[in-house]
This record gives structure tokens, sequence and C-alpha cells, in this order.
């Protein structure tokens, strides 16, 4: 299948917005205006952008704690996700929730998960509520590396095969939970834990949002033609540390400027030039997005904080 | 001038030395150039 260039296009500006989105909420982080930890996916656009995409309007979201990007890359407006990090009345969820535990029910998206691997048995319950309605939707159940080593996903994986149940699991695998790299966690790559199950599996470049994105279509086609869980683990890197507050000490610089290489934005303008898309039309999106981030910071930093009502909390 | 505000290095950091300055004043910078080099 070939993706249409308005597509590539779209894909482009998708992942331009969740970079641009990230870089100004690590600034809002370092000078004070987020109260509290931020995770970023700046180097996991192609994997957050390139499954999100794919979704069908009635499919749902499960997103992770490093979920801005998902969730921007399911229609969530940046202006209201900034101000809900930041703590303000005009977010997402009121302020109420801050980063990591916003969700959007215009967009389908169900809540991002502080508590790691709590995503798995909700997608169970999500996957048994589309079945019993007998809709033809899937949830996309997002997670780590990292996560894949916690109970509940062997548990979840087990019921999702055991029923049947139109769950995509989406494993965003950037190699390290919080300082720790994979190799030093399991011996058994991520998707064969899944194949266990007799569960669909593809492992796919991260950094390659045309790979990413095709595969998850057809996989997303077949988890709601047969009402049955599928898994892709989509190989990526994270440029920055586990949060936005931490000098990641566990790694080398090679390794991370080897990474950088696979920049998976830089790399897929070289392929749209390559495609006959113009450099006029990529600085126009790229325009667009500064506008939008522009626009998104102002709006969040003028809006007022939530007044807690002390009749509520009591 | 545009004011510049120290970034926070970590979540309980309150205040931080500048041990090396890698522009002077007057000269241009860009978003995500290095500025100066911060110690505890």
């Amino acid at each position: 299948m070939k993706i249409s260039k308005e597509k590539l296009l779209e894909l482009f500006e998708k992942m331009v917005l969740i970079r641009q989105f990230e870089r100004k909420v690590y600034e809002f982080a370092t000078t004070g205006v987020v109260r509290g930890s931020v995770h970023l996916c700046i180097g996991e656009e192609a994997a957050a952008a390139g499954t999100v995409m794919s979704m069908g309007k009635d499919d749902y979201l499960l997103p992770t704690h490093r979920g801005h990007g998902q969730g921007l890359a399911g229609g969530t407006e940046s202006k209201r996700l900034l101000a809900e990090i930041i703590g303000r009345e005009s977010g997402l969820c009121k302020g109420r929730v801050g980063s990591m535990h916003f969700f959007d029910k215009e967009n389908n998206n169900l809540g991002a998960q502080g508590i790691l691997g709590a995503q798995f048995p909700i997608a169970l319950g999500v996957g048994k509520a589309i079945r019993n309605k007998k809709m033809r939707s899937c949830v996309l159940c997002f997670f780590g590396d990292g996560t894949s080593n916690q109970g509940t996903f062997y548990e979840s994986l087990n019921i999702a095969a055991l029923w049947d149940l139109p769950i995509f699991f989406v494993c965003v695998n950037n190699l390290y939970g919080m300082g720790t790299h994979y190799s030093r966690t399991s011996k058994v790559n991520i998707s064969k834990k899944a194949e266990l199950f007799g569960i669909s599996t593809k492992v796919v470049d991260g950094n390659n949002i045309e790979d990413v994105y095709l595969n998850s279509l057809e996989l997303i086609d077949y988890v709601k033609k047969n009402s049955k869980p599928a898994l892709i683990e989509c190989k990526t890197y994270r440029w920055m540390g586990h949060s936005a507050f931490e000098s990641r000490p566990y790694r080398t610089k090679e390794e991370i400027a080897r990474w950088k290489e696979s920049d998976p934005i830089k790399n897929f303008k070289v392929r749209l030039l390559d495609n006959k898309i113009t450099k006029e039309e990529i600085e126009e999106r790229e325009n667009k997005v500064n506008e939008i981030i522009a626009e998104a910071a102002e709006f969040a930093l003028k809006s007022d904080y939530p007044e807690f009502d002390d009749s509520i909390i009591q | 001038m545009f004011e510049v505000i120290m970034p926070r290095l970590g979540l309980t950091m309150e205040s931080g030395i500048i041990e090396k300055w890698h522009k002077k004043e007057g000269d241009r910078v860009e978003t995500g150039d290095v500025l100066n080099q911060t110690g505890k």
C-alpha cells in the first residue's frame, strides 16, 4: 500500500507537533512552570503518531505515563493539554490531573496511566465492553519495554487471547525502563512474550513512520475483523531522561549520538523530499506547528489556576 | 533585555552556580543553544 502525499504530510506535521510540544513542556518544567514530574517522548514521535493515526474514529486509546504524544496524535488539542500539564482551569481535565492522568472523551482517549502496567487490565475491560456491545472497534493499549515485565502484562495477554478481545497492544520499546537497559531485565523479546499466548505480533523500526503506520493499519484491521488481540513492538529510543529532571548517567554520549542519527523526523524529511514533496510544503507545516505551540503556550500561561471549593474536599 | 531563567536541574533544586559562560552579552542566540554551564 502506498501512503498518499496528503497523509505523508499529515504524519510529518504530527511528529513535528509532538516534538515542539514536548520541547515547550521541557522549557516549562525547567523554569518552574510545571509543578512535579513530566515524562517526555522526544525521539519517539514516529511510534506515537504512526500507531495512533492508524486508529479508526470508533477506536479507543489508553496512553502511558509518557503519553503527551499519544494523546496529541489522537487529536487532543495542544493548548488544552498544555494548560492541563501546568494545572490550569482551561486544561483538558480542568487542571486537576496534569501530565500523567489526562483523558479526552471527545477523542476516545480513556486516560493516561501513572501506574505502569495498570493499563492492561483496563484494556481487558474495554475489550470486553466492545465485544458485549458488538461494536466494530478496538482499543490501543500502550506500554513500554520495562512494563512488559509486570505480572499484569502476562495475565492480560492470557485473558485477551482466551476471550478473543479486540486489543491492539502497542509496545514503545525505548530500550530503558527508567535507567535500566532491557537486556538487564529479561532474556525474552517482548513480541515473543505475546506469541506464547498465540497472539499475532510484528516488530517494526519505531523510528520509521511509514513502517509503523502501514503495519499498524494492517494489525488494527486484523484485530477488528477477527476480534482477536495483536501486538506491535516499535523499536525506538528516548532522547531525554526518564523524567525531565534527570542527567541520564546510565547511557554513554556515543549511544545517544548514534540513536540521534536515526531521528524519526529528520530522516522522514529526507524521504519526503525524495517523494516529490517540496521544501516549501515541509516548511509550511513546520511554521504552522510553531504557531500552534506559541499560541498554546500563551493560552496556557494566561489561564487561571482552578479554585478549589473546600466543601468538595470534605 | 530578554530575561533568561536558570533551568532547574532537579525537582528540589533552588539555586545553582554558573561555572562557565558560552555566550557573551550581545551575542545572537537561538533556541537550544548552550548559554552556560551550571553546577550545584
